[in-house]
């Protein structure tokens, strides 16, 4: 079974798009998020920024990569604590005009302005969990790393980076596995939900995970060996890339876009034209 | 791990090494492809010569120009996304030109037929196409050598059968190619010359018909001779002639058609019924089961599935990778949910009730055991899963004692898990499991990275469990004449559904059905088949009982 952030082998618009182009779409969507201001006042409506722009990237998953938002439901319940915890914080550690007296407890000031930042800063987490799920389902990890290899980076780093993701599924595949062999002895120690408990199901799976991850390696590092990989290290012969990435003339349409977007936004928000809603 | 080795492998020739676990074979093959002594340090006296130079001149990346090598596993040695950049790989690594490499490309995937597969991402093809690509990565620089290591123990039949039509392709241009293996089998057809190892040394040396003639050689060195030789050489000792020397079926049938009359075929049992429980409960019943996996797939791998497992029965599961035997075992054990349908063990529905309830009824042992052991001693390891369902620890470590008694583990009981061999880790996985003394034991690929005889020893103790304990073993398998020889029941799964399920000699005779799976009855089965004969013989003592009052002294000769 693939996981959610698993490279989706598909063809669409997004996939084909180089990778700089893509991390670049990124990070200006994320900024942006950032930068306006939210809740955002658009004549009588009220738009909390950073939630919306969370649920676009959702709407964009499921649309380009046919994933529901319920295909992933566990990415939705290790999210919604997090999200929940730091709207909690930042509703008794923000100053602002209070929604609620609590008489006789020390936080008596309920920050609705603490509520709302809150939850901006909890969807902007979100915006980016989603953002990088959306990049990584569309991003061939061999190309991106051919892409910091031109950007620089040694190859034997870039391919790594690139194998790394290729080896983190293989990882997973067998925590599962001993997931479930841990259930065979009668231990639910990695599926509680108590954390004591989930962590010493940590420890224990540590041995079998650990080692055979080292086994694993050893013998990719082998295999890898035996297909030349010190070759051209070793005797001077230059590596010679059969494929290439290359910016096309839609990945400098689209990085223009997003920039111009970014530029708009902060444009609207250092000029005042947009504002944020008052409570 | 050698021990004072000398042979000499001619330009073109196909030579198989063949020898029980730990003989020294895959550390020989390493010898020659440079991995010793240049990655793997060690101590090492004499000299490796290839084509005149000495390998100590060599860098391994010198060897990589001359001599290209395939490992057991085909998931270590895939590192790229798709199959394209896998194949060319090696080629960017050599500073090959671009166009080349394209030429190179069309070529292998021409060549080994795998076209289709060149846009495919590598995690997602089925194990016998790993294995292909990967003997293809390894081909695509036309290496002087190739050497092989086991390429086909971690497949299917199906799998198993692309990866040896692969090895054919490159017999067919004339290369050197040197192929381990740990069963002698896959050799004996293809193979110029066959060494076989023990303890490090070369026990026997010569043509595959040589080396099967050797029986109480190959015995001692702890292999079992492939079926068809074996048979014709039981046949002889008991004075039946036969002319010529068949190492396989299809050669055998020409051979023994003239000489069998069918007039005097002796009775054997017409099907040996299934045991029934002597309560009449059964010990798992699967109602109408379908699985379905969650999106993005959403591939059904259960297809509305019904049947029952008497108490104290040996049943196995066959069929080829992806035909549903992993998930329905799973379903079984409680760790899928079936999308429908419903699974019972003893009466309980497995998916109603905790954990540790499920660990008392069906015990589940996983195909790799190092997944599996977690503790610093075979005893403690043991002992783990006991205590976790509430066993005192005096009850504890005398149920640990009778149950790494029963795998022959007792002594090697403060042993940490990871330093035992491979086949001692997968009884010992066994050991963990058969402690909690569940009603039920589901066992995944039991005999995979063992040789004959560990596998006979693994399935011998399971036979043990089942009717000394009473325990209800299933066990999934590809291991075709281990299932004839000791399952009372077969169950063969295509495609998420049961295509046959009965006793072993009823499913074997059914071999066109049996065809749709890849699934092949044992060689003597096969060739029984071919003859015509019915009932068919499951092991070569069953064929020679059969053959023999068929074939007079006389006409034989």
């Amino acid at each position: 079974m693939k996981a959610i952030y698993q490279y989706s082998g598909i063809s669409t618009p997004i996939h084909k798009l180089d990778p700089r182009t893509k991390l670049v779409m990124t990070l200006c969507y994320l900024l942006v998020s950032f930068i306006l201001p939210s809740p955002l006042r658009v004549g009588p409506a009220v738009i909390p920024v950073p939630f919306v722009m969370a649920m676009l990237i959702v709407l964009a998953i499921w649309a380009v990569l046919r994933v529901r938002p319920w295909d992933y439901m566990m990415l939705w319940v290790y999210l919604i604590p997090i999200v929940g915890g730091i709207t909690f914080a930042h509703v008794f550690f923000l100053d602002g005009p209070p929604f609620a007296r609590i008489p006789g407890i020390p936080f008596h000031h309920l920050s609705i302005r603490g509520f709302f930042f809150g939850l901006d800063i909890g969807f902007r987490i979100v915006a980016m969990g989603f953002a990088f799920v959306l990049f990584s389902m569309t991003t061939d990890p061999f190309h991106w790393g051919l892409a910091m290899f031109k950007a620089g980076v040694p190859y034997k780093g870039a391919f790594m980076f690139a194998f790394g993701m290729r080896f983190y599924p293989l990882l997973q595949e067998e925590y599962f596995v001993i997931r479930d062999a841990l259930k065979a002895r009668g231990s639910d120690l990695l599926t509680s939900m108590n954390p004591v408990k989930l962590m010493n199901g940590v420890a224990v799976s540590a041995i079998p995970l650990g080692l055979g991850a080292l086994r694993r390696s050893q013998n990719i590092a082998l295999a890898m060996e035996l297909r030349g990989f010190s070759f051209p290290e070793e005797t001077g012969v230059p590596r010679v890339l059969y494929r290439d990435v290359r910016m096309r003339r839609v990945d400098w349409i689209v990085v223009g876009a997003f920039v111009l977007m970014l530029l708009v936004s902060l444009v609207l928000r250092l000029t005042g034209t947009i504002q944020q809603a008052k409570f | 791990m050698l021990d004072h080795v000398s042979i000499e492998v001619r330009r073109g020739e196909f030579l198989g090494i063949v020898g029980p676990t730990g003989s020294g074979k895959s550390t020989l093959l390493s010898v020659m492809a440079g991995i010793i002594p240049h990655y793997i340090h060690g101590a090492m006296t004499g000299e490796v010569l290839l084509q005149g130079v000495s390998t100590h001149q060599l860098s391994l990346a010198g060897f990589a120009v001359h001599v290209s090598m395939v490992l057991q596993d085909p998931e270590s040695q895939l590192f790229n996304l798709l199959v394209r950049d896998e194949l060319v790989w090696g080629l960017e690594n050599r500073g090959v030109e671009r166009e080349r490499q394209t030429q190179q490309l069309r070529d292998v995937l021409k060549f080994f037929r795998i076209e289709k597969l060149e846009e495919r991402i590598t995690y997602d093809l089925s194990g016998g196409e790993k294995q292909r690509v990967a003997i293809a990565a390894a081909y695509i620089s036309r290496p002087e050598i190739l050497l092989l290591d086991n390429p086909t123990s971690q497949l299917d039949p199906r799998g198993a059968a692309l990866a040896i039509e692969s090895i054919r392709r490159v017999l067919e241009n004339h290369q050197t190619v040197v192929m381990v293996e740990d069963k002698i089998d896959e050799l004996v057809e293809h193979a110029d010359r066959l060494l076989v190892m023990d303890k490090g040394r070369i026990v026997l040396e010569g043509t595959p018909l040589e080396i099967c003639r050797s029986l109480p050689e190959l015995e001692a060195a702890g292999l079992y001779a492939p079926q068809v030789p074996e048979l014709v050489a039981r046949l002889r000792t008991g004075g039946r002639t036969i002319s010529g020397e068949p190492l396989t079926v299809e050669e055998a049938v020409p051979l023994f058609k003239p000489v069998m009359r069918k007039e005097r075929l002796p009775r054997l049992r017409a099907s040996d019924p299934a045991p029934r429980p002597a309560d009449g409960q059964s010990a798992i019943e699967v109602k109408s089961v379908l699985f379905t996996y969650p999106p993005p797939h959403e591939t059904p791998a259960i297809r509305g599935v019904s049947f029952e497992v008497p108490r104290a029965s040996l049943l196995a599961i066959v069929g080829q990778n992806g035909s549903g035997k992993t998930t329905l075992a799973r379903c079984m054990s409680g760790y899928l949910k079936p999308t429908s349908g419903q699974i019972h063990v003893s009466g309980r529905d497995v998916h109603q009730i905790t954990v540790r309830e499920r660990a008392k009824l069906i015990g589940y042992v996983f195909q790799n055991p190092e997944t599996q052991l977690f503790k610093n001693s075979a005893l403690e390891d043991v002992v783990y899963g006991l205590r976790n369902l509430g066993a005192r620890k005096d009850e504890a470590d005398e149920r640990a004692r009778t149950s790494l008694t029963l795998l022959n583990l007792w002594d090697k009981r403060d042993v940490h898990p990871f330093r035992l061999s491979y086949g001692d880790k997968q009884r010992l996985a066994i050991a963990t499991i058969a402690a909690l003394e569940p009603s039920a034991l589901i066992i995944d690929e039991p005999t995979t990275g063992q040789d004959h005889r560990q596998a006979h020893q693994t399935m011998r103790l399971l036979e043990k469990l089942r009717s000394e304990l009473g325990v209800t073993v299933i066990v999934i398998t590809h291991a075709m004449p281990l299932a004839a020889e000791y399952c009372d029941r077969i169950v063969v799964m295509c495609e998420g559904e049961i295509l046959l399920d009965g006793p072993p000699r009823d499913v074997f005779a059914e071999e066109k059905t049996l065809a749709k799976t890849f699934v092949e009855p044992p060689p003597v089965t096969r060739l029984a088949i071919q003859l015509g004969l019915n009932p068919v013989p499951l092991t070569v003592a069953e064929a020679v009982d059969q053959f023999a009052p068929l074939m007079s002294r006389e006409a034989a000769s």
